[in-house]
């Protein structure tokens, strides 16, 4: 799962690396790596536009933000989980 | 409550029970909410239900927190599960506004990061001033499990530990996607904490026990990077038993892992697994005496 893996079209460009396609090649974090952050992907209903921390509800618009200069860089929004955790029954008394 | 004493002992809370109760400390926990009858300063809810817990995850951590720090100013900040990141960084606001000694977040995502995502980016804003203390999360034995928002540079990420101080096989393991070790120390779980008849697991219950440490000494030293690296330096060393296992989601194929093996040792960091070892709490309060002595007679 890679949080600057964003659609735009049929292809996916680096939201770390505009303007550039995602790709083994230009992943900031090696090509090995790569392989295992695309692996399994998820779709965000919004992006961050960093460092300035605006929203943008679409690739289209992340894409116009960082086209424009407005953003250094684009992320996925992220969805975090409070309260995971096993319960055991006590096996004690 | 045996085994919760048993936990405050292997961390040696206990030898210093005495003197970290709490008082003059405050203390914001951002999670499902409070338990009953339990004391609580305040609390803001950022959900559209009652501040009380019905899922027990947060009543559990303000049972842990109320046990260690008894005369502690504890506040909390309600919010939804799951929980989008844009209301966390509204929590983490509302947290900060309250200028708490330490922030317990018991909020995990396996998302891997570099700590360039908005909610590390808040976390570290928010760590500049208070001790944030983070879990790392139940993804191990995954190596890269730990993700946002225990990714951030200054938070003090929370591993866990069984009660016999060996490494929890579900704790998250570093590194982050920038090659840092992560977490920074582990603390135990499986303990039944005060008022409960389950026994709990995860890395959201070690955290509370290291929120509490932190706590206190961010009352004596008052800065919060200083309070990680103390409590990272005196931490005590656990057996590995186990060697570091070289997995990694969505890398299924031997040679990729052998590849990034030897392309990357940094993965075979003995800190990724544990951080720098088990709490002690009795030597960070030690080292922090020791510290304020030296310091006060320059």
């Amino acid at each position: 799962m890679c949080i600057f893996r964003i659609p735009r079209g049929r292809k996916y460009f680096c939201g770390k690396r505009y303007p550039l396609n995602c790709s083994p090649s230009i992943c900031p974090f090696g090509d090995v790596l790569w392989q295992s952050l695309v692996n399994r992907d998820y779709k965000p209903s919004r992006y961050w536009s960093m460092p300035s921390m605006q929203r943008a509800d679409s690739p289209e618009e992340a894409w116009r933000l960082l086209s424009s200069g407005e953003a250094q860089y684009v992320v996925k929004e992220i969805v975090f989980r409070v309260g995971v955790g096993e319960c055991r029954p006590s096996s004690r008394r | 409550m045996p085994a919760f004493e048993q936990a405050l002992g292997l961390i040696r809370f206990l030898e210093v029970g005495g003197e970290f109760t709490g008082s003059g400390v405050r203390v914001v926990f951002i999670d499902s909410g409070c338990g009953k009858d339990l004391p609580i300063k305040g609390c803001i809810n950022l959900t559209d239900s009652s501040d009380v817990d019905t899922e027990g995850h947060g009543s559990a951590i303000h049972s842990i927190l109320a046990a260690m720090l008894p005369d502690a100013e504890i506040y909390m900040v309600k919010v939804p599960d799951p929980l989008p990141d844009n209301v966390l960084i509204t929590a983490l606001n509302e947290a900060h506004k309250l200028m708490p000694h330490a922030v317990n977040l018991s909020i995990t995502s396996e998302i891997p990061s570099d700590g360039s995502d908005p909610v590390s980016f808040y976390v570290n804003h928010v760590a500049s001033r208070s001790a944030v203390v983070v879990a790392a999360g139940n993804g191990g034995p995954r190596m890269m499990s730990v993700g946002s928002p225990a990714v951030a540079a200054g938070a003090l990420t929370v591993g866990a530990t069984d009660l016999r101080g060996r490494l929890w096989s579900r704790s998250s393991r570093g590194p982050t996607l920038d090659g840092r070790w992560k977490p920074n120390i582990v603390a135990p779980t499986g303990y039944r904490p005060p008022n409960s008849s389950k026994e709990l697991y995860g890395t959201s219950f070690s955290t509370p026990l290291a929120t509490a440490v932190a706590a206190c000494l961010m009352k004596q030293v008052n800065d919060p990077s200083t309070v990680v690296r103390i409590l990272e330096l005196t931490a005590t060393s656990i057996n590995l038993a186990q060697p570091s296992t070289p997995l990694l989601t969505g890398l299924r194929k031997a040679e990729l892992v052998k590849k990034l093996l030897t392309t990357w040792p940094r993965i075979f960091d003995p800190r990724n697994l544990a951080g720098m070892g088990l709490l002690n709490a009795a030597a960070a309060h030690r080292l922090t005496r020791q510290m304020r002595k030296a310091f006060s007679t320059i």
